[in-house]
């Protein structure tokens, strides 16, 4: 019997159920053919799969520290960038110490986020605030894209906020039209910030910010300066700010979304 | 505990279709550039994979550690040889990380009075990281292959690993040929899985 034709193989290792009896029968015993599936299988997989990053293991504390000093790293970088990741010392603790040591990565995660977040360090935020909107604009692309696809007039541009590490709050963002004027309404399942909350829209690479106002409750709505452009500014985010007088964005989020527009 | 879970993985995971990482062309753009604080994002962001790879072949922590130790400073060192254009930095890390075992399972088993060697038992059955470990090597190894496919590659792939959609939901929804889907189906296909596959030989 011929092997399997590659167009047919490629579908039997995306899953779709194309192949007949004899296809089957074929991929049992001819090696060459259950070899190629199986790499094109694993491709598939790698694409598909959502694997948890809290069955990892850390490094040990002093592997950072060889690091900076084999390659003399600038003094500010001292600290091992996991650390935030990693459970303060007793010291630090406003909480009695927990009966055991968290082992795990998600567990150590959430045991940093059950001592507050006010004392997580901003040092690396800004760079992966950037990080983390290009993850969003990604997502947001191939949303985009399939709504589009799906309906020619654009629906009620919305997003499902969600929580960045160390939060666990989750929420809404609405637009509607009211009188000619646009309005974001933003939706929060709880108030976790240790400064105030401010809402943010984003530009995917970040070049630009727009502050939308201060949100002091769970649920409020925000005037969309007229002539800002939502495909420009798709990111909804909303931001712990500090009493400092910083006009700036913190760097830290507690919740971000991807507008469908 | 599910809503913690998911804050956690939310960097590397926002929303579907999945991001294989936080990592951007940007941080990509630093690293080459020589921005310390990258490699330090790197670190962040990677330190913990290299470190499972490791452990699960090498079957220690001590050698683990000293494996990741060797990535970063090797990934440094190199960084003029880091071309953005031919592999990103989670695929380019995933390699040298790759070679770098290769390396410390070699001197150790040169090395057989040393007590790592007694205790170089690899670990094939995944119990050090899980089979997450390997997933999540994959994914960095595929880190914006979909967006480089380009079009309509990229769009056809997205419905069919995203959407679950078949060659003719597909075929329908594009309004492109049956055998057109079929065909880029069949290359996209074997261009992810050769990026998969050549990731030691190309570092």
């Amino acid at each position: 019997m011929p092997h399997i034709d590659p167009d047919l193989l490629s579908l039997m290792a995306l899953g779709e159920p194309v192949a007949s009896e004899a296809d089957n029968e074929h991929l049992r015993t001819c090696s060459a053919c259950a070899a190629e599936h199986a790499a094109l299988r694993r491709a598939v997989d790698a694409a598909r799969s959502q694997p948890d990053p809290g069955t990892l293991t850390q490094p040990s504390a002093g592997v950072w520290t060889a690091i900076h000093r084999e390659l003399a790293l600038d003094e500010s970088l001292a600290a091992d960038p996991l650390e935030p990741e990693r459970p303060r010392e007793p010291a630090e603790q406003q909480e009695p110490k927990e009966a055991q040591e968290p082992t795990s990565l998600a567990d150590r995660r959430s045991a940093s986020r059950t001592r507050g977040t006010g004392t997580a360090p901003r040092r690396n935020t800004a760079l992966w605030l950037i990080a983390a909107a290009a993850a969003v604009v990604i997502a947001a692309a191939g949303i985009s894209w399939v709504v589009t696809q799906q309906s020619q007039t654009p629906p009620l541009a919305a997003a499902r906020l969600e929580p960045l590490a160390n939060f666990a709050t989750t929420g809404t963002a609405e637009v509607v039209e009211r009188g000619g004027e646009r309005e974001l309404t933003v939706e929060l399942s709880d108030q976790e910030a240790s400064g105030y909350q401010e809402v943010w829209l984003i530009k995917p690479d970040l070049s630009g910010l727009v502050s939308l106002g201060v949100m002091d409750s769970r649920s409020a709505t925000f005037a969309i300066p007229p002539g800002l452009n939502l495909a420009e500014y798709p990111i909804v985010d909303v931001s712990d700010e500090p009493l400092d007088g910083n006009p700036a964005h913190s760097g830290v989020s507690i919740v971000r979304g991807s507008l469908s527009l | 505990m599910e809503a913690t879970r998911y804050a956690a993985v939310w960097r590397e995971q926002p929303l579907a279709p999945p991001a294989a990482s936080a990592w951007t062309a940007e941080l990509d753009a630093a690293f080459a550039g020589g921005d310390e604080n990258a490699l330090a994002e790197a670190y962040r962001q990677f330190a913990p994979l290299v470190h499972t790879l490791a452990a699960r072949s090498l079957g220690n922590r001590a050698g683990a550690d000293d494996v990741t130790q060797e990535v970063f400073i090797r990934a440094w060192r190199s960084r003029s040889t880091f071309d953005p254009s031919r592999a990103r930095l989670p695929a380019w890390i995933v390699g040298i990380t790759r070679n770098a075992i290769a390396d410390a399972r070699s001197s150790s088993i040169k090395d057989l009075r040393s007590v790592q060697a007694a205790q170089l038992a690899a670990d094939p059955d995944g119990t050090v990281g899980g089979p997450d470990a390997d997933l999540l090597a994959d994914r960095l190894l595929l880190h914006d292959e979909l967006e480089r496919l380009g079009e309509p590659q990229g769009s056809i792939m997205r419905l069919a690993f995203f959407d679950d959609l078949t060659h003719d939901q597909i075929s329908r929804r594009l309004e492109l040929p049956l055998g057109t889907v079929k065909s880029h189906i069949r290359r996209s296909l074997q261009h992810l899985r050769r990026r998969l596959e050549v990731d030691s030989a190309a570092y």
